[in-house]
């Protein structure tokens, strides 16, 4: 459906070339129609960035970008718009996403202004009725500006508005991190009845490992621009050190935080400074190896 | 006992009607304790937590009592508020972006508390600042401590708000959310500062609404809903069987536990009818409910504003 092959982009904030920042190095991501891949990692490692791409929002430094077998390489202009309508995002303040000056229902319509051939006047409205039943509005509720709504029903006006125009790939960029718990699970429920009735491949940003684990099918840990761990079932056997980090946290806070050890050494593993396995291998960085149901970034593990 | 906010009561008029925030809240606070105070978004939490610090808007009308060793805080003057606000009594604000000044260094703001209540001596206080940002992990000090709030991540900004909190030695801290929209390392990292903070004695007050954030430290939780306290337990015997039905829903909702939304109930729930206020999203509901209850004792001091645990009712 989607797929993203050695994706990798590089940021530097000056023309020297030196503060350059790898954000996202190496990346093959692959997501099917009515999959959900859920991506976990730190802030900073590189989620958002990844989304960007996927997105073609910003172009990747090197690596290709395929959407429903067609690579998105060299596209120009009109091919590229028709794309984009079926790449959508769900991103975590919807607050910032919405014009704070146009009505709820004026934004949920914004995707039918962009594409105007898809829908006209009559037929706009009667849609933009049954996207505020679909995603659980009052009609009353999309008559308001913004402000005037909680977080909660903001965010399911910006669902509203992402599959006006039924995409086949969604983002969601942590949509619930701002939610209390019981809003967080019916607007999960909402997300997860749509993407059945629409069959799009989605892809879940969270921190929340639990939430992680009650929708993906698949899991892929991020840590410092790479995935370092993807598969089935990543956070119950988790096998990369980082992930094993991050399962055993737990909320706890019985564990000290982690400092790294040293100096980055540059080439080695993205995780040498934290890792408490590493050996000699680790100052060449590792390929991704696959066993089986999993794909680990990592010298020392084998799957036996 | 340290604080004892009895039948508190804030209220905000806007336009037409009044917005009940906080409206009647009963609860003792001991000293050295950890307690959660949970509930939804506009649950009231926040306004409850601003009121023991005396930092409420000007536009709400605040009724009730709130003793701290003795003094009610309500009655009590600005300058004398001055005096334990931030000193005895320390808030970490949420939003951790918008609670910072853009323009002032992190160290400065963290050493503001100690300036105003402790230290006058510039050289001391730096020295205390460099302290508290190694304690908070914002390593290294001397390199962060003149560093503006635009050059740190948001989990540097938290933390750099718990320092600021403890700055001035506070016998309670009280934390607006101080994991929301954090990653799971600096979560980590304000519950190993928060569980320091406790093992030394600080009364902390956690508002919050990450249930598995609490599940593991805090003494007891009390759950908020539409401005009251629907249920006080301790922390063991609110998460292995939550007695109020609002507290089993937070509960259901929760990923692990199966994500089962509270069902939503119409407009009209938020009117204030002298029922149950729950009721229209209860499953529960009996014609009883129409009239509100009150918060029900239990021997080993737990408590829970629900019909269903009235023993009266079934002695009669």
């Amino acid at each position: 459906m989607i797929e993203g092959r050695d994706l990798t982009k590089i940021f530097s904030p000056d023309s020297t070339g030196k503060n350059r920042i790898i954000a996202v190095d190496n990346v093959n991501i692959r997501i099917e129609a009515g999959e959900t891949l859920t991506l976990v990692g730190e802030s900073g490692c590189g989620k958002s960035t990844l989304s960007r791409l996927l997105l073609l929002l910003i172009p990747p430094t090197r690596g290709e970008i395929f959407f429903e077998g067609q690579a998105l390489k060299g596209l120009k202009g009109k091919e590229l718009h028709s794309i984009r309508k079926k790449i959508q995002i769900e991103p975590q303040q919807p607050e910032s996403s919405l014009n704070p000056r146009w009505k709820i229902a004026y934004s949920i319509c914004e995707p039918f202004r962009i594409h105007p051939d898809l829908l006209r006047g009559r037929q706009i409205e009667e849609e933009l009725k049954r996207l505020i039943g679909l995603v659980g509005l009052e009609p009353e509720q999309a008559a308001r500006y913004p402000h005037q709504l909680s977080g909660g029903e903001l965010q399911r006006a910006v669902i509203a508005r992402a599959i006006a125009l039924e995409p086949a790939f969604l983002i969601c960029d942590e949509p619930t991190s701002m939610l209390d718990v019981s809003t967080q699970a019916s607007i999960i429920h909402l997300l997860k009845t749509l993407q059945k009735d629409l069959r799009c491949a989605l892809l879940f940003i969270t921190h929340d490992q639990g939430l992680a684990h009650a929708i993906g099918d698949r899991t892929a840990v991020m840590f410092a621009g790479q995935i370092v761990e993807e598969g089935r079932g990543v956070l119950d056997r988790p096998y990369h050190p980082f992930t094993r980090r991050i399962t055993s946290i737990s909320d706890s806070g019985s564990l000290q935080p982690s400092e790294p050890q040293g100096k980055k050494i540059p080439g080695s593993c993205v995780y040498y400074q934290f890792c408490p396995k590493k050996t000699e291998k680790c100052l060449h960085s590792p390929e991704m190896m696959e066993y089986e149901d999993r794909r680990v970034r990592c010298h020392n593990f084998s799957s036996a | 006992m340290i604080l004892d906010v009895q039948q508190l009561y804030v209220h905000f008029p806007v336009s037409s009607t009044v917005i009940r925030a906080v409206d009647g809240v009963d609860i003792n606070i001991e000293q050295s304790e950890t307690l959660a105070i949970i509930g939804e978004s506009g649950s009231g939490k926040s306004v409850l937590g601003l009121a023991l610090l005396g930092l409420l808007p000007a536009n709400c009308t605040v009724n009730g009592v709130i003793r701290y060793h003795g003094n009610n805080l309500l009655t009590l003057s600005e300058n004398e508020l001055e005096m334990i606000r931030g000193r005895k009594i320390a808030w970490v604000p949420q939003n951790p972006t918008g609670a910072m000044n853009p323009s002032m260094t992190v160290g400065n703001q963290i050493g503001e508390p100690i300036s105003l209540h402790i230290e006058k001596n510039k050289t001391k206080i730096r020295k205390k600042v460099l302290e508290l940002l190694q304690f908070v992990r914002i390593i290294p000090p001397e390199e962060r401590i003149d560093s503006y709030p635009y050059s740190f991540s948001g989990g540097m900004l938290q933390r750099s708000l718990v320092a600021m909190g403890i700055s001035g030695h506070p016998e309670v801290l009280v934390a607006d959310e101080p994991t929301k929209g954090i990653d799971i390392m600096n979560k980590q990292a304000i519950t190993y500062l928060l569980r320091v903070l406790r093992e030394e004695g600080i009364t902390l007050i956690i508002i919050t609404h990450d249930l598995p954030f609490v599940q593991n430290f805090a003494d007891r939780i009390a759950v908020m809903y539409s401005g009251r306290i629907v249920e006080i337990r301790g922390r063991q015997e609110f998460f292995d069987g939550p007695l109020h039905p609002y507290s089993r829903g937070l509960l259901r909702s929760l990923p692990e536990n199966g994500l089962h939304p509270i069902p939503s109930g119409t407009e009209d729930s938020e009117e204030n009818d002298g029922g149950c206020r729950f009721r229209v999203r209860c499953t529960f509901a009996i014609e009883r409910c129409r009239i509100e209850p009150p918060l029900i004792p239990f021997p080993d001091g737990s408590a829970v504003r629900c019909w269903l645990y009235d023993r009266r009712e079934k002695v009669a």
